[in-house]
C-alpha cells in the first residue's frame, strides 16, 4: 500500500512538472495588503471547500478524507 | 490519494488524467477557492485535516507522515453541509455584506448552472462595488463571464470582459502566477512560459492506441491555448495584397454574421504585443450559414503606422460540407511602437464571407468592416 502511494506521488509530481512548476517569487511590487494569496503550512487544517468532483460534478471536499491520511495533489493540466 | 485541479475546463483535466492513467478522485477548482498562487503543491494531510508535510520529498512521506502517529487536535472544526444552498445564501445578502455577496456569487458561479451565470455575474459585481480592490473577486468575475462565454447563454463582449477582469485582478496582485497563467493561455506568443494544452493530440492519439476512447472536451483548445512561445515577434510581410482595397464589396454589417472581438495583453509591463481574437457566427435569427462550396473566410487587418502584425490576411478553411453553421475564429498577434500612445488605438480591419440565409434562402458575398481596438498597456 504505502509502494503505491509512493508511486502515485511520483506519478503526480511528474504530471505537476509536466505543466511547469510556477514558483512563488515574490518581485516586491506586491503591496501585502492587497494580496490574498494562500500558502499552506504544516500544523494548519486543511481548509474544507466545497468543489464539484471531477467524476460526477456532484459536490466534494476534502473533508470527505477525514478518518484517513490524504496525499493532496494541487495542480493543474495546463 | 485525492487532487485538486486549478483549471477553467474541467473535461480537458479529465482527459489529462485519463492519458497519464491516473485514477485518483480529483475536486474542480475553477474559481482559484483555494486561494494558492501556484501550482503544483503536494500536502500530506493527517486524519484530522491537519497539514503534516508540504511539498514533502518522496523519501520524507514514509518516514514522516505515513509511519508516524498523530494527535488529534483539541478543537475539530465541524464538517459542513456539502450541499449548496444557494436560497439560504441568497437571503444572507440581505445584510449587504462583502462576504454574503461573494458566498452567494462564488455558489452561483460553481453550481448555479450555466442558466444562472448571469445573476453570478451580477453579484460578484455588487461585491467588487462593495471591496473593489479585491483581487480575487475581479478573477472570480472573470471565470463567469468566460463561463458565460463558452455556454449558450454567451453574451456580446463575455470574452473580452474575462480578459479585462483577470487582468484587473494581476494588477491588484502581480506575483498571483494562476491568474496570470489565465491570461497567458489566450495572450500572445512572447509572453507565453509554455504551450498550454498542445499536449491533447499527443494524449488523444495514445488514449487511442491503449483501445479507449479519448474523453471529449467541451471547449476545443486552439489557436493561443496550443501555441509556442516565441522569443522575437514575427511580423507579416507588407507586400501581402489587400483583397478588397477599395471597399466594393457589399457590407453585412452584423445581419448575417456576428462578429465579436477579444484583445488579450501581455501581462508583462515591458511588453506592448497584444493577441487580437476575432470570433464569427452566424446569426441565428436570421437562420444563416456558412456557404461551403464557394471561397474561403478571409480577413484582413491594416495597422496604422508604426505598428506590425504577425498577418495581415488571414484565410480560414472551409470544412468538407456543403453547408454549416459553426462559429470560425481568427487570432493573430500585433506590436505597437516602443513609445506608446497613453490612448486607445483601432485597427482598421475587415472579413469577407461566403453566407446563405436559410435553407434555401439567397447565398452572398459578403464584408464587415471590424474596428479593432487596442487599449494602452498598464504597468503590471
Amino acid at each position: 500500500m504505502k509502494k503505491w502511494i509512493m508511486g502515485i506521488v511520483a506519478i503526480g509530481l511528474a504530471a505537476g512538472g509536466l505543466t511547469g512548476i510556477m514558483l512563488n517569487r515574490d518581485t516586491g511590487r506586491t503591496d501585502p495588503l492587497r494580496s490574498h494569496s494562500v500558502e499552506f503550512h504544516e500544523g494548519q487544517m486543511i481548509p474544507a471547500l466545497i468543489f464539484p468532483r471531477l467524476r460526477d460534478g456532484r459536490p466534494g471536499s476534502v473533508a470527505d478524507f477525514r478518518g484517513k491520511k490524504l496525499i493532496l495533489h494541487i495542480f493543474a493540466s495546463w | 490519494m485525492a487532487g485538486i485541479i486549478e483549471e477553467q475546463h474541467p473535461d480537458r483535466a479529465r482527459l489529462f488524467m485519463q492519458w497519464k492513467q491516473m485514477r485518483w478522485p480529483i475536486l474542480v477548482d475553477s474559481l482559484n477557492l483555494l486561494g494558492t498562487s501556484a501550482v503544483p503543491i503536494t500536502l500530506a494531510i493527517d486524519e484530522y485535516g491537519v497539514i503534516r508535510l508540504v511539498n514533502p520529498k518522496h523519501e520524507e512521506i514514509e518516514e514522516k507522515f505515513l509511519n508516524q502517529t498523530f494527535e488529534k487536535p483539541a478543537r475539530l472544526p465541524a464538517v459542513e453541509d456539502i450541499a449548496p444552498d444557494l436560497h439560504s445564501l441568497k437571503q444572507a445578502t440581505r445584510a449587504n455584506t462583502a462576504k454574503a455577496w461573494e458566498t452567494y456569487a462564488n455558489t452561483l458561479a460553481e453550481w448555479g448552472g450555466p442558466e444562472r451565470l448571469s445573476e453570478a455575474i451580477e453579484a460578484y459585481q455588487h461585491t467588487l462595488r462593495l471591496e473593489p480592490e479585491m483581487g480575487p473577486l475581479h478573477f472570480r468575475l472573470g471565470v463567469a463571464y468566460r463561463k458565460r462565454y463558452d455556454s449558450e447563454f454567451r453574451q456580446p463582449e463575455d470574452f473580452q470582459k474575462a480578459v479585462e477582469q483577470w487582468s484587473a485582478a494581476l494588477e491588484i496582485d502581480p506575483n498571483q502566477y494562476i491568474w496570470r497563467r489565465r491570461i497567458q493561455q489566450y495572450g500572445p506568443r512572447l509572453d507565453k512560459p509554455y504551450p498550454f494544452y498542445d499536449w491533447v493530440e499527443t494524449a488523444r492519439k495514445e488514449i487511442a492506441a491503449r483501445g479507449e476512447t479519448p474523453a471529449p472536451l467541451s471547449v476545443e483548445p486552439a489557436g493561443a491555448e496550443i501555441a509556442h512561445p516565441e522569443k522575437t515577434f514575427a511580423a507579416a510581410a507588407t507586400s501581402v495584397k489587400d483583397p478588397d482595397p477599395r471597399g466594393r464589396i457589399l457590407r453585412d454589417d452584423g445581419q448575417f454574421v456576428q462578429v465579436e472581438t477579444a484583445v488579450v495583453p501581455d501581462t508583462r509591463a515591458e511588453d506592448v504585443t497584444d493577441r487580437v481574437h476575432v470570433m464569427f457566427r452566424p446569426n441565428p435569427a436570421k437562420k444563416a450559414h456558412w456557404n461551403n462550396e464557394a471561397g474561403n473566410l478571409v480577413f484582413w487587418v491594416n495597422p496604422p503606422a508604426g505598428w506590425k502584425v504577425s498577418q495581415r490576411l488571414v484565410s480560414v478553411p472551409n470544412p468538407p460540407e456543403a453547408v454549416s453553421k459553426e462559429p470560425r475564429e481568427v487570432e493573430f498577434e500585433v506590436r505597437g511602437p516602443e513609445q506608446r500612445s497613453a490612448r486607445p488605438v483601432t485597427l482598421s480591419a475587415y472579413v469577407l464571407y461566403y453566407v446563405c440565409e436559410d435553407v434555401n434562402g439567397v447565398c452572398m458575398y459578403r464584408r464587415q468592416d471590424v474596428p479593432i481596438t487596442i487599449a494602452p498597456h498598464e504597468l503590471k
